[in-house]
């Protein structure tokens, strides 16, 4: 974690800057005080500075992130009710609220604009690669288990059909659902073609594919894949 | 108000928030256009990769100006 440091006359005075220099609150920021110092002889001989040591908390950033999506919701006339927390690397922001199908959007328009300008607003903050999910009502609950459907029901036709089988453009979250499906099929593999916005996932019929099932692999079948715990399926989503 | 949205919006992805200048017009065509300034190093992180930046705000404003239909026209000057 980044740590910044801070010198003044005193450690209270080192604190007080640095929570103006970072626009932090005082617990969101971790102190270490790395010299006391001392105001010396009558104010004139030895004299040492303070110096401090400071990083910052998850909660610093969440805050920021947060007043940053209030400034934009802000502007809408419902009610609406956020949150973020941060998982790992990853900024959860959830938004609720009666009437905020608007956010939403077509096809998950807005939440997608909305999730974009917070991912750049979240990376500029911070020293490595962040990333920010949006969740707007249920919406992506629900779009999650419609893509999966979609994806079984892709699968399925693909092994009927024993071929090849180009879906509908598709969101990347919702590209590594279906890939995540699709792995589960034996016979099956995905990968993605295209370029943004109109990618979209190819489930293809290949009866090459191995699982990472000890009891069924067969070592015939791994020929020609090289590193045996790379799935030959897994590519970028 | 929508100025203000967008030039929050704006500020808080780029790197030099100060220089940012929006000022808000009227078309021939009756259309609202937001004039947006910015320091040169910023314009492209403002429009993005294949104007993804830009379409997202203009996404966005549109969302949250609601039902009034009215579009709005992001122009990006230098």
């Amino acid at each position: 974690m980044k740590s910044y440091q801070f010198k003044a006359d005193s450690v209270e005075e080192a604190i007080r800057l640095a929570r103006r220099e970072l626009d932090a609150y005082e617990d969101e920021l971790d102190i270490k005080i790395i010299e006391k110092g001392s105001k010396g002889f009558l104010g004139i001989f030895g004299t040492k500075e303070s110096v401090i040591e400071v990083s910052l908390h998850d909660s610093h950033s969440e805050r920021k992130l947060y007043e940053y999506l209030k400034g934009i919701l802000g502007n809408f006339d419902e009610e609406v009710l956020s949150e973020v927390k941060l998982v790992g690397r990853t900024y959860r922001v959830k938004i609720e609220g009666e009437k905020i199908s608007r956010l939403i959007g077509k096809h998950g328009k807005t939440v997608a604009a909305l999730q974009h300008i917070l991912n750049i607003y979240a990376n500029r903050m911070a020293q490595i690669k962040v990333n920010v999910t949006v969740d707007v009502g249920d919406y992506r609950y629900e779009r999650k288990k419609l893509v999966e459907e979609i994806a079984h029901r892709t699968a399925k036709s693909a092994l009927s059909k024993k071929g090849k089988i180009v879906m509908e453009p598709m969101f990347s979250f919702e590209r590594r659902l279906v890939h995540e499906v699709i792995s589960q099929y034996h016979d099956l593999k995905s990968y993605s073609v295209g370029f943004e916005p109109y990618r979209k996932v190819v489930v293809e019929y290949s009866e090459r594919k191995y699982r990472d099932d000890r009891r069924k692999s067969d070592p015939v079948r791994r020929r020609g894949y090289g590193d045996a715990g790379q799935h030959p399926s897994r590519q970028s989503a | 108000m929508m100025k203000e949205v967008l030039e929050h919006i704006l500020k808080g992805i780029v790197r030099e928030p100060d220089l940012i200048k929006v000022t808000d017009t009227t078309d021939e065509n009756g259309n609202r256009v937001f004039e947006i300034r910015a320091s040169e190093s910023d314009v492209g992180q403002i429009i993005g990769k294949d104007g993804r930046t830009i379409k997202s705000i203009n996404v966005l404003m549109n969302a949250l100006a609601g039902s009034s239909k009215e579009s709005f026209i992001l122009k990006v000057v230098r």
